[in-house]
């Protein structure tokens, strides 16, 4: 099980290196970088997950972790953040009743759910860990 | 750190309905440059502009954060009665966040500014 | 009081304290408001906080994808199999749920969950086993869990049928669009054709082409409503307008085949049938050649008799097109042609009475003389007031052709 390891300030700038980082990893991991269609979704799950920790989390770091196993691919994104997920209370969009109106905040989460096949989160010792799960190229 | 919002470009253009805003984005639509590009179009919206275009022929990367700022102004432009269409980006991946919210159906997205100007 | 320590004083304290706990705990869980977040946060909300609460190693809930909240190398196995296999090998009963022992020394406990789809929240927990209230509050969690995914699920049937509704509407303004906006400027003949479509449905079309002088004209009907049939109808006014080019000069049976030919393919893979009328006008011949292929009411009004076209073909996209027959007429002063869309026949009033074929027999044959815009419009606003309060229920497409040398 090979890993590559990636470490980011967390702010929205130092976090855009994640989508050339993922392609040079997925390459050392033995994975096809190349294809877009399985890369982009990918990029996209995992940065929206950088970006929630610097939006609620208040965290200093963002660690990102890949490795490949027989099944999946894993991607971790630990960060520092003193805010545990339960602990933040999200804006509401104003509408919630409405049920046709599309929601102005909150798709980070939902393009996620599309993405992987498993989403893992553990607060311990004071750091928020986000596991990721992806099938592997067919 | 140069925006990828088209500085003081904001297009003008014309339909059938009457005068259209035109923002074009070069580069990544995230987080950082969401809040801009909702500020540019509440801005255009508070003037009576209700007709917008979001040109992102030239997007390469738009998130959720993106995304949230043009359901913004789309449901804002709306309720005046005007609407905010999309130039669909020519890059694939660029498109992948509207697809995996389904917001692609949503969205009146067209090929080209020209055609997005067509019928409106 | 004594000091030194009452175990049965102990063990009420106890209780009373894990009671007070729990209490807390469901006082906890239901004070996030999750009916303002997006559904996948409000998920994981209340599994990291249910996490917190239980005092659980692991709590996941296995939907797809699978939300695991704490240690995930305990259900090691389950995040690699998929759903049905993960039930299966925790025996879930669909009644409630089951506390099942792993040698480990862990106890799990599952709780079924009903929203729209068989789900499953699996809590692990290795300190201690789970008592009633802590079933208590993993249920409670579940209810929370069922009533977040099942909201998630209304809004997104609800922005489906929005999107299916705009869908309709954006096919149906396209179709529209594909008609012909003005009429054919040929010697010998006005030209008069209207399409009301029903609600956003669109799948009436007529089309024309002045080839060679001869003008060449097509009216069909496609069975269906909605997007499928609009996107029908732009289709075969595309293979219209080719074929009116290419096969134009052998007249419409020819025309027939080729759009038949054009079409098959497309037509049999939606299970789509297309009924068609296609007629060619020669001014210098004065003569009108018909092809029907299934479509009514299709009428020739001569000097007040009115004759009935006839299907010679079955419609469109049920069998390919192998003989070619049409009917020819010598067109004089005074003619009038005239082919309409179900919608205006079987239009109904309040009672359930449709108009019927025989009531457009008697205005065409009463119209002679009149101009193809008059004649057309007379019909439609009869049908309309016919209908009264009844509503449109298909649409109704009428293509009408006026023959003379003042014309």
């Amino acid at each position: 099980m090979s890993v590559a390891t990636l470490e980011m300030a967390a702010d929205f700038e130092s976090i855009r290196v994640l989508g050339e980082w993922l392609r040079t990893s997925m390459r050392q991991l033995g994975l096809d970088a190349t294809d877009e269609s399985y890369v982009g979704p990918i990029e996209l799950a995992v940065h929206e997950l950088a970006t929630n920790s610097i939006d609620h989390a208040q965290a200093d770091k963002i660690v990102v972790d890949a490795a490949v196993s027989t099944d999946a691919l894993t991607i971790k994104v630990v960060d520092d953040g003193s805010l545990q997920f339960d602990s933040v209370q999200l804006e509401s969009s104003g509408a919630p009743t409405d049920m046709a109106e599309p929601r102005v905040r909150g798709y980070g989460l939902i393009i996620v759910e599309k993405v992987a096949q498993s989403i893992i989160y553990d607060r311990t010792d004071d750091v928020n860990t986000w596991k990721l799960e992806f099938s592997l190229q067919t | 750190m140069e925006s990828t919002i088209l500085n003081g470009n904001v297009g003008g253009a014309h339909s059938e309905a009457g005068e259209v805003a035109v923002v074009a984005i070069d580069g990544r639509l995230d987080a950082l440059e969401a809040g801009p590009l909702r500020q540019m179009l509440k801005e255009h919206l508070e003037i009576g502009k209700i007709r917008l275009v979001v040109d992102l022929s030239r997007a390469s990367f738009i998130d959720s954060a993106g995304l949230a700022a043009l359901v913004w102004a789309m449901k804002h432009a709306r309720s005046d009665d005007g609407d905010l269409r999309l130039v669909a980006p020519k890059a694939a991946e660029a498109m992948r966040v509207f697809e995996l919210t389904r917001f692609d159906k949503v969205f009146e997205i067209r090929p080209s500014l020209d055609e997005t100007l067509a019928d409106w | 009081m004594s000091t030194a320590t009452d175990p049965q004083l102990d063990s009420l304290v106890g209780a009373l304290v894990e009671a007070n706990d729990q209490l807390l705990a469901l006082y906890e869980l239901a004070s996030l408001s999750v009916d303002t977040l997006d559904e996948a946060t409000a998920v994981v909300q209340i599994l990291a906080r249910a996490h917190k609460l239980l005092k659980t190693d692991s709590l996941a809930l296995l939907s797809d994808p699978i939300h695991l909240v704490g240690d995930s190398e305990v259900f090691g196995p389950l995040l690699t199999a998929n759903d049905a296999e993960s039930l299966e090998h925790l025996r879930i009963s669909t009644r409630g749920w089951d506390t099942v022992s792993v040698p480990t020394g862990w106890t799990i406990t599952m709780v079924a969950i009903t929203a729209g789809e068989p789900l499953a929240l699996v809590a692990a927990r290795k300190s201690k086993p789970f008592g009633t209230a802590d079933r208590k509050l993993l249920n409670a969690v579940a209810k929370l869990l069922a009533s977040v995914i099942n909201t998630a699920q209304l809004h997104t049937e609800a922005l489906e049928q929005a999107v299916i509704g705009r869908d309709h509407l954006i096919a149906s303004e396209l179709a529209q669009r594909a008609l012909p906006e003005s009429t054919p400027q040929v010697p010998g003949v006005d030209v008069f054709a209207r399409s009301d479509p029903a609600h956003t449905s669109g799948g009436d079309l007529y089309a024309w082409s002045v080839v060679d002088g001869v003008l060449h004209f097509v009216m069909g009907d496609v069975a269906g409503k909605g997007l499928p049939a609009a996107i029908t109808m732009t289709n075969v006014i595309s293979a219209a307008n080719a074929s009116f080019r290419l096969s134009g000069s052998d007249g419409p049976a020819a025309i027939l085949a080729s759009m038949d030919e054009w079409l098959c393919e497309s037509l049999s893979e939606r299970e789509v049938f297309v009924t068609m009328l296609v007629g060619s006008y020669d001014p210098e011949l004065a003569r009108l050649r018909v092809a029907n292929a299934g479509h009514s009411p299709v009428l020739y009004v001569s000097d007040g008799d009115v004759m009935d076209i006839a299907a010679h073909h079955p419609p469109v996209g049920v069998l390919p097109i192998e003989e070619l027959l049409e009917t020819t007429l010598t067109v004089s002063d005074g003619d009038v042609f005239l082919a309409g869309s179900d919608g205006l026949t079987e239009q109904q009033d309040a009672s359930g009475a449709m108009f019927g074929d025989d009531r457009v027999v008697g205005l065409a044959s009463a119209g002679c003389g009149l101009s193809a815009v008059d004649l057309g419009t007379r019909i439609f606003n009869e049908v309309e007031s016919f209908a009264k309060s009844a509503s449109q229920s298909d649409d109704r497409t009428l293509v009408c052709l006026t023959f003379g040398k003042s014309t």
